[in-house]
C-alpha cells in the first residue's frame, strides 16, 4: 500500500467512526438543541451547526478541513420518520 | 468476499449503511460518503450533501451528461445529470457504474446517498440484512 492509499485508508476509518458517533448520539444531539439543523462531526466532536448546509460546509473549511472527509447530516427532529 | 455493511438507526428506522469512496476523473470527483443500501431503488443517486461537501466547481458540473432530471427522493425534490464513469469504492471492492449527480436541491432537506440495485448488479453482490440482530454485509463471490 503506498502512502496515499493509506493516508485515504485512515480518512475512511476516521469518517467512518465519525458515522458511528453521529447515528449512536443523535438524541445527545437534540438535547443540545441541534434538532432540524446540520452539524458537522469531527473526532467525535461537533464542529460546526447550522440551518443552511452551505454554512457548515464554509465553517468546516474556516476550521481548515477538508469537508470531503467531514461528515455533515442533518438531525432529523424526534419522530421524523423519511422513506427514501 | 464479504463486506460488513452497519445497521443504524437514521431518519426514523434501521438502514443499511456502509461508507464508500466517490471518484471521477472527468468530471473531477473525489469524496467519501455513507450510502443507504436501498433494494427499492433501481439507481444510484449521489446524496445533495455529498454533492456540496465535495466542492464541485460549476465547470466540472457541467461535464456531467443527459439532460436534468427531476427526483423526488425522501421528501426532497431534485433535479440530478449522470456522472458516466464513478468508481464506488466500498472496503476493498471497487465497481465502477454511472450514477445520478444532484445538480439542483428544488426544495427540502438534501438526501443521503442511495445504492440501488445497479451496484449490486454491477459489484455481482448478494445482500444480507437481518435488522433484529442488526448484521447486514454484501457477499461478492468473484473475490476482488
Amino acid at each position: 500500500m503506498n502512502t496515499q492509499e493509506s493516508q485515504l485508508c485512515e480518512e475512511i476509518t476516521e469518517f467512518e467512526k465519525d458515522s458511528k458517533w453521529f447515528y449512536e448520539n443523535t438524541d445527545l444531539l437534540r438535547k443540545r438543541k441541534l434538532s432540524g439543523k446540520f452539524v458537522a462531526i469531527n473526532n467525535k466532536e461537533v464542529i460546526a451547526s447550522g440551518e443552511s448546509f452551505d454554512i457548515v460546509v464554509e465553517e468546516v473549511e474556516h476550521k481548515g478541513k477538508n469537508p470531503a472527509y467531514v461528515v455533515i447530516e442533518y438531525v432529523y427532529p424526534e419522530g421524523t420518520v423519511v422513506l427514501f | 468476499m464479504r463486506l460488513p455493511v452497519r445497521v443504524e438507526f437514521f431518519a426514523g428506522g434501521l438502514r443499511p449503511i456502509v461508507t464508500a469512496c466517490v471518484k471521477s476523473e472527468s468530471p473531477k470527483i473525489f469524496g467519501i460518503v455513507n450510502a443507504i443500501i436501498d433494494t427499492g431503488s433501481p439507481t444510484t443517486i449521489l446524496g445533495a450533501g455529498d454533492v456540496q461537501r465535495m466542492r464541485i466547481s460549476q465547470v466540472q458540473m457541467q461535464k456531467l451528461i443527459g439532460a436534468e432530471k427531476e427526483v423526488n427522493l425522501g421528501g426532497a425534490q431534485i433535479k440530478t445529470r449522470i456522472l458516466p464513469d464513478a468508481e464506488l469504492k466500498v472496503g476493498e471492492k471497487y465497481v465502477k457504474i454511472p450514477i445520478q449527480v444532484p445538480v439542483k436541491l428544488v426544495r427540502g432537506t438534501p438526501p443521503p446517498t442511495i445504492l440501488g440495485i445497479d451496484f449490486l448488479l454491477e459489484g455481482k453482490f448478494k445482500f444480507f440484512f437481518y435488522p433484529e440482530k442488526r448484521e447486514a454485509y454484501l457477499e461478492s463471490e468473484d473475490g476482488i
